[in-house]
C-alpha cells in the first residue's frame, strides 16, 4: 500500500508539471521557473511562522505569492533595457533565496521539520505517511488532494483558455489586437505555475523541480509537430519516466526524487541521440 | 523503508551553502593560486574577450580564434565558481557573479569601471557580510548576498527615479 501511494503522488505530480513545462518552453522562459523554485523558499518559512503548523494552506498561499512575485520583480528590473533579463533573473532569485535561508537559520526552532534539508532535497518517502483526516476518517494522504487539487486548476486552465493560451505564446501582438488579455493570461499562467511548484516541494526539494517541469516537455519538443501533441507526448514522457525512477530506486534502495530526475535525464538521452543518428542520415 | 528517510545527503549541505569556517590553510593557497592564475588569465585574453562581447563580426575578421577565447572564458568560469563553492555555496555563487556585475552597470557605462566598480563592492559586501555572520553565528553565504543584492535593489530605485526625472 505504500508503494502504491507513492506512485500515485508521483504521476499526479507529473501530469501538470509536464503540461505546464511545456508552455514555458515554448514561451522560452525555463530559466524563470528555476528561479521561482528557489525564490519561493522565503514564502514557505514565513508561512510556516505565521501558521506555526507544516501542513497549513497557509503556507502554500504564501509560497505562491512570493513565486508570481518573483516574476514581477524580474520585469521591474528589467525596465529599459539596462539590465538584460537572464541577468535580473540571477539577481531576483539568489536574493530571495538568502533572505529564505537566513529566515530558516534564525527564526525556526531546531526540533521543527523545516530546515534546510527538507527543503532542498524533498521527501516522496514521507508523503504517503501525513494522512488527512476528517473527524477521524482516514481519506488519504495530505499530497495527494493537494496534487488533485492541482491537477484541477491545470486541466480547467488549459481547457478554458487554450486558445488564448495559445495564441499570447506564439504572437503575444496579434493576441493583443484580437481582444485577448496576455498580461492577464501570463498572471495566471505564473500563478498556476507558482502553485505547481510549491506542491511539488515537499515531494522532489527545490533543486529538482526543474527537471520535472523542463526535460518531458524538452523531449517531446524534439519529434512534436503541434502544441497538442506537444502535450500529450510530454505528459506521456513524463509518467513514464517517473514511474520508472519510483521503480528503480525501490528497486535498488536509491533516494526518489534524485532517481527520478536521473530517469528523465536518461530518456532525454536516449531520445536525443536517436534523433542525431536520424538527423545525420538525412 | 527506513533508507529513504535517511537518505545518505549529509554531504550535500555543505556544498549548498558553503561554510567559510570551515576553510583551511592549505584551501587558502588553492584559492590564491587559483586566483592568481585567473587574474593572469584574463590580463592575457583581456583583449579577445571584450572585443568578441562587444563586436563579434570584427573579431572574426581579424582572424582571433573564436574556440580559444571561448575555452579561456569559460574555463575561468569554472574555476571562479568552484573556489566560491566552499565559502557561499552553489546556488548563492552565482549572486557573487552577477549582482557586482549589474551594479557596475547601473552606475557606469564604460567597460573600465563597470569592473572597478564591481571589484570595490564585491570585496566590500564580502567583508561585512562575512563579519556579520560571524557575529550572529549564521551562514556566511546568505548575509553576503543580502548586503549584496539590497545595495542593488536601492541603486536601482535611485537609478529609476532619476531616469524618469530625465525623459
Amino acid at each position: 500500500m505504500y508503494q502504491f501511494w507513492i506512485y500515485i503522488v508521483v504521476i499526479l505530480l507529473a501530469i501538470p508539471s509536464a503540461l505546464l513545462g511545456s508552455f514555458l518552453i515554448l514561451r522560452k522562459s525555463v530559466m524563470l521557473s528555476d528561479a521561482m523554485s528557489h525564490s519561493v523558499v522565503p514564502g514557505l518559512v514565513l508561512g510556516f511562522l505565521i501558521s506555526k503548523s507544516l501542513y497549513s494552506p497557509c503556507i502554500l498561499v504564501m509560497a505562491t505569492i512570493f513565486g508570481v512575485l518573483t516574476v514581477y520583480g524580474v520585469e521591474w528590473i528589467n525596465f529599459n533595457n539596462k539590465v538584460k533579463k537572464d541577468a535580473s533573473i540571477g539577481l531576483v532569485f539568489t536574493f530571495l533565496f538568502a533572505v529564505g535561508i537566513l529566515l530558516i537559520s534564525n527564526f525556526t526552532s531546531s526540533n521543527t521539520d523545516l530546515d534546510q534539508e527538507c527543503i532542498l532535497y524533498g521527501d516522496l518517502g514521507a508523503s504517503p505517511l501525513n494522512r488527512f483526516r476528517i473527524q477521524n476518517v482516514d481519506l488519504g494522504p495530505k499530497a495527494l488532494w493537494t496534487l488533485l487539487i492541482l491537477n484541477l486548476l491545470v486541466f480547467g486552465f488549459l481547457k478554458i483558455f487554450w486558445r488564448p493560451m495559445i495564441c499570447t505564446t506564439f504572437d503575444p501582438t496579434f493576441s493583443e489586437t484580437i481582444g485577448y488579455k496576455p498580461k492577464k493570461i501570463h498572471f495566471y499562467f505564473m500563478t498556476l505555475l507558482s502553485f505547481c511548484i510549491v506542491s511539488a516541494f515537499d515531494i522532489v526539494g527545490a533543486i529538482l523541480i526543474i527537471s520535472l517541469l523542463a526535460i518531458p516537455a524538452a523531449c517531446s519538443y524534439l519529434f512534436a509537430k503541434n502544441s497538442f501533441k506537444l502535450l500529450i507526448i510530454s505528459t506521456l514522457t513524463s509518467i513514464l519516466a517517473s514511474v520508472f525512477g519510483v521503480f528503480i530506486a525501490f528497486k535498488y534502495n536509491l533516494v526518489l526524487s534524485a532517481t527520478i530526475s536521473l530517469a528523465m535525464g536518461l530518456i532525454f538521452l536516449v531520445i536525443f541521440i536517436q534523433k542525431r543518428i536520424v538527423w545525420q542520415k538525412h | 523503508m527506513d533508507s529513504h528517510f535517511y537518505s545518505n545527503k549529509s554531504g550535500l549541505n555543505h556544498f549548498l551553502f558553503g561554510q567559510a569556517a570551515s576553510i583551511q590553510r592549505n584551501d587558502l593557497y588553492f584559492i590564491l593560486f587559483v586566483s592568481v592564475l585567473l587574474l593572469t588569465l584574463l590580463k592575457i585574453f583581456n583583449r579577445a574577450l571584450k572585443l568578441q562581447a562587444f563586436d563579434s563580426t570584427q573579431f572574426e575578421l581579424i582572424g582571433w580564434s573564436k574556440k580559444t577565447t571561448n575555452l579561456c572564458f569559460d574555463s575561468a568560469l569554472t574555476l571562479t565558481v568552484i573556489i566560491g563553492i566552499q565559502a557561499v555555496g552553489v546556488v548563492l555563487m552565482s549572486a557573487l557573479v552577477i549582482t557586482p556585475a549589474i551594479f557596475g552597470r547601473l552606475l557606469s557605462n564604460r567597460f573600465e569601471n563597470i569592473v572597478r566598480i564591481a571589484i570595490v563592492i564585491n570585496v566590500l559586501s564580502v567583508c561585512l557580510g562575512t563579519y556579520i555572520s560571524l557575529k550572529l553565528e549564521n551562514p556566511s553565504g546568505p548575509w553576503i548576498i543580502l548586503i549584496l543584492s539590497i545595495v542593488t535593489f536601492l541603486t536601482m530605485i535611485i537609478s529609476k527615479k532619476t531616469t524618469k526625472a530625465s525623459s
